[in-house]
């Protein structure tokens, strides 16, 4: 054995336990936000890259993009948005004004960041700049519509110049124009989150169902949340998406205050570190979501997504994060959810049966086009999940829905009753015995809540006693335990119902115990031995030197 | 001309350096180390109870060494007894001070902690490779290695009638591959990513993540019918130790035809760039 293989074994021996613990830090890896990179040099489009690419092409683009180049790869029809089609040549994130061509160099950007919040990935860490040069000239000069493939024939590009300081009153002039002149808000609504009156009813020019960005959700931006890629979108325009263009329409001074108030009403994502622990309060605990008593509560983002997990799937899911409050007195516990969702749905019908696995025509993801076949009339639906019993060992009902053995309870919030006067709550109490048979009433129902819309936002307040009056069927809720809690949600609006919904995995929901008084005398005693003690050996030590 | 005998290194202070510099080499070298040994992107830290396992094996190294002999134990505790004894001015007499009235908070601080009631959290360790059940273990893929009789049917509906065997094998396979990418991309993207690096747009509301294929650690380490089996399961197939109630990971049985699933193996493979690892010869 060479010395360094012996070394190498030698160490692997000392680092065994890394390998189990490998899994847990994993789960701890970054959220989707891409870096920009620039090419640090571009390469010859000649034949033989052209044919270099056509491999690339293949192998990584074409289960999407096609082999035509025209959206019509396998898996295009369960994705929103499709994947682009080229073969008209107009992209969305570039440099080049409303439907021109973009750069060679957009090209290269888009292909190496990927498009954030799509099934774009990015392709920086995979294919070296020179691959990705290769499929870029592929795509362009085998797709691209005839006058469209010399890049020496396209229009130039936009000229940026430096940015002006972000300050309080650039923000506040944005903040106007926004409202204002510019009408932003017609699309992406008052307070940014892509809701405005039209929002529901634009399509794209390959006539697909298209949404304005939320501008709240920092990390769902296209083409980067920075100011200057917010200028260069305004300017140019989304072309395809129905996105104007306001080159014409507002000075560049304008443009860059408007750029300064949209990054400014970015969120930061502050993911829960590790549990939710709801906060202690003396007084009673009102059913009003904007009651001031819930300012002071911190807050945890809980990180959505699609149900994929059990047929019927959604991959794509309109609510993406699940902002959670919590409080609790003597007696009660109770959370604010707050939500983005454009639309409030109200009313709900019965969804049809699910198509059954094996079946003729079965697809284990809903096939989206044409999009007028998607399923609406849907309520929108928050719920709390769990587990029935407080684990006395690790093992944890499974965070889908529980199972026969560990049953999960599900407070779920329904928006068609919220506006109903004649129900006693808005909030059902479920118990779920897995994924296979829909969850069923429990016969105490003990769940109070209630939900305000506005602004393309949902809060809903749902709230409970402690204590359990049938702790067979519904969680008692101990301190000092850790108590499995999931979320759930549904927006009507985008068909969502039943399993397809947007979920989280299991988090820890803890109510501290009260620290009982000897706790604090046991302390007491101990610092004052110490000191004590502290006393007794520097006089020992003292002597002992004289 | 004055002839001192050679100055010894204080010993006190040898000590304390030998501890630090274990407490960095863990802190700071060790998860570079295992970076290289496992082939990762980024250094992967070492959990706390095995930091603290290393530092007091070190402590007890030198506790050890110390009292090897009285001559050790006295120069060890020299500049110990001066300390606390007092005497010495400025900066140390401050410093004294403050270890004086730190000690004992600390241990009030550590009292109170283990006096007040902490919350029970049942955490296990997850093995992310359990035992292969046994009905799965004798399974081959039927495209790695495709018979001539596969092969010739295949040639006869694509109409290769006259192309050389060998040829006929390089389109299958590259048919193969082409079925395999598309239903990768449909049905695991979703959550492993269309680069089969666990970033698909599910991944990250998942706090376990799902598998990054082209971590070394995954699939390469596993023969193909445990693929087939994890597919066949998913998270519900799984024993208690792997934590399947956090684990997203469908189960694919009845939704998708086997020969699929075994060309998604392929596929899954080949978009991550790794090979699967070959099962042990039987015994005749
Ligand atoms: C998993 C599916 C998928 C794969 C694989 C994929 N793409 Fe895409 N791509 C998309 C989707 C979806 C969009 C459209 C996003 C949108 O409209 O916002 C897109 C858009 C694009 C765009 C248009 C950008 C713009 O500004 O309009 C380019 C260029 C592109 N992809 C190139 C590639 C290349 C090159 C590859 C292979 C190396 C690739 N894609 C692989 C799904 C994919
Ligand atoms: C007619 C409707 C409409 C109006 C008016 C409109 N937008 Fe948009 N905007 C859209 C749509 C739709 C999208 C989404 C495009 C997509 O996702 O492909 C969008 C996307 C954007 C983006 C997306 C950036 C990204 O990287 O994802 C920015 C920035 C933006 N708009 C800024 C503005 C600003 C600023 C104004 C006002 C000056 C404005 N928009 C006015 C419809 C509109
Ligand atoms: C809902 C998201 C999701 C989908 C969809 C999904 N997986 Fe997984 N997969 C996971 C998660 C999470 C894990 C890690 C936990 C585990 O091992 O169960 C995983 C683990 C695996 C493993 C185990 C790897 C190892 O080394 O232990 C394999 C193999 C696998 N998936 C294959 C697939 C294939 C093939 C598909 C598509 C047919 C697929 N998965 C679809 C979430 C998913």
């Amino acid at each position: 054995m060479s010395a360094s293989l012996f070394i190498k074994r030698a160490s692997l021996l000392l680092l065994l336990p890394l390998f189990y613990l490998s899994s847990v830090v994993l789960a701890q890896e970054s959220l989707p936000f891409v870096e920009e990179a620039p090419p640090t040099k571009k390469i010859e489009r000649s034949l033989e890259n052209i044919k270099a690419g056509e491999k690339i092409y293949q192998k990584r683009c074409l289960p999407c993009h096609g082999v035509k180049g025209s959206s019509d790869g396998p898996a295009a029809v369960y994705l929103d948005p499709r994947p682009r089609d080229f073969t008209r040549g107009i992209f969305k994130i570039k440099t080049t004004l409303l439907d021109a061509p973009p750069t060679d160099e957009d090209h290269f950007r888009i292909v190496t960041r990927g498009i954030p919040g799509t099934a774009m990935p990015s392709w920086k860490t995979l294919l070296s700049e020179d691959e990705r040069w290769q499929v870029i000239f592929y795509e362009q000069q085998t797709f691209f519509p005839e006058d469209r493939k010399d890049p020496s024939k396209r229009p130039a590009p936009i000229v940026i110049g430096a940015e002006p300081p972000m300050t309080p009153e650039s923000i506040k002039k944005g903040d106007d124009l926004f409202h204002g002149k510019a009408g932003c808000f017609v699309c992406h609504g008052n307070g940014g989150k892509g809701d405005g009156p039209i929002a529901t009813t634009m399509r794209d020019i390959w006539g697909n169902p298209q949404l304005p960005r939320n501008f709240t959700k920092s990390w769902q931006f296209k083409g980067g949340r920075d100011p200057k890629d917010i200028y260069t979108r305004m300017t140019t325009g989304i072309f395809a998406s129905g996105m104007p263009s306001f080159a014409t329409q507002l000075t560049d001074a304008e443009r860059w205050d408007i750029a300064h108030f949209v990054r400014s009403i970015q969120k930061e994502l502050k993911p829960v570190q590790s549990d939710i622990k709801p906060k202690k309060i003396s007084g009673t605990i009102s059913l009003d979501p904007n009651d001031p008593l819930w300012n002071s509560v911190d807050y945890a983002d809980i990180p959505m997504s699609g149900q994929v997990t059990v047929p019927p799937r959604l991959q794509t899911p309109q609510i993406d994060l699940m902002t959670v409050k919590a409080v609790y007195n003597s007696k009660e516990v109770a959370f604010l959810l707050v939500w983005d969702d454009r639309r409030a749905n109200t009313t709900h019908a019965e969804p049809p049966p699910p198509p059954v696995p094996g079946t003729e025509g079965y697809t284990t993801y809903p096939v989206l086009y044409p999009s007028e076949n998607r399923p609406t009339g849907y309520r929108d639906a928050v719920a709390v999940q769990m587990a029935v019993k407080i684990p006395d060992s690790p093992e944890l009902p499974h965070f889908v829905a529980g199972s026969q053995d560990k049953p999960v309870n599900l407070w779920y919030w329904k928006a068609d009753l919220n506006e109903d006067p004649s129900v006693k709550t808005p909030v059902e109490m479920l118990i779920s015995k897995g994924h296979k048979k829909p969850p069923v009433p429990t016969k105490i129902q003990n769940v109070m809540g209630k939900g305000v819309f506005k602004d393309g936002q949902w809060k809903a307040v749902l709230k409970r006693p402690l204590v359990s009056e049938d702790p067979t069927s519904i969680t008692n809720i101990e301190p000092g335990k850790a108590i499995p809690i999931a979320f759930h949600a549904w927006d009507g609006n985008n068909g969502e119902v039943g399993t397809q919904m947007s979920i989280s995995s299991w988090y820890f929901m803890v109510i501290e115990k009260e620290v009982p008084k000897e706790a604090y005398a046991y302390t007491l005693g101990m610092i004052i031995l110490v000191i004590g003690l502290e006393f007794f050996v520097i006089k020992k030590v003292r002597s002992k030197k004289v | 001309m004055n002839e001192s005998p050679k100055k010894e290194f204080p010993i006190f202070w040898g000590c304390a350096l030998a501890v630090l510099v274990v407490y960095l080499v863990f802190k700071f070298a060790a998860p570079v180390i295992s970076m290289w040994i496992v082939g990762r992107t980024r250094p992967l830290p070492l959990p706390r109870t095995l930091m603290f396992i290393y530092t007091a094996l070190a402590l007890l190294g030198v506790g050890l060494f110390v009292t090897t002999s009285e001559r050790k134990m006295d120069a060890f505790m020299a500049p110990v007894i001066t300390f606390i004894g007092g005497g010495q001015g400025g900066i140390i007499a401050i410093i004294r001070m403050a270890v004086l009235v730190a000690f004992p908070l600390l241990i009030g601080w550590v009292t109170f902690s283990k006096a007040a009631p902490a919350v029970q959290y049942l955490t296990s360790i997850r093995v992310q490779h359990p035992t292969l059940p046994g009905k799965f273990e004798k399974l081959e893929n039927p495209f790695r290695n495709p018979d001539d009789a596969r092969l010739k049917k295949f040639a006869e509906e694509k109409g290769l009638g006259n192309m050389e065997l060998a040829k006929v094998k390089e389109v299958f396979a590259e048919q193969v591959l082409a079925e395999g990418r598309g239903l990768f991309q449909i049905n695991c993207r979703p959550c492993h990513g269309s680069r089969a690096n666990s970033n698909g747009p599910m991944a990250w509301g998942f706090r376990l993540r799902p598998a990054d294929f082209t971590d070394p650690g995954t699939i390469p380490t596993v023969v193909e019918p445990y693929v087939f089996w994890r597919i066949n399961e998913g998270a519900f197939g799984l024993p208690a130790e792997s934590t399947p109630w956090d684990s997203a990971m469908p189960s694919w049985r009845g939704e998708i035809p086997e020969e699929n699933m075994w060309k998604i193996i392929l596929a899954d493979y080949d978009i991550a760039g790794v090979t699967p690892r070959m099962p042990e010869k039987h015994h005749e």
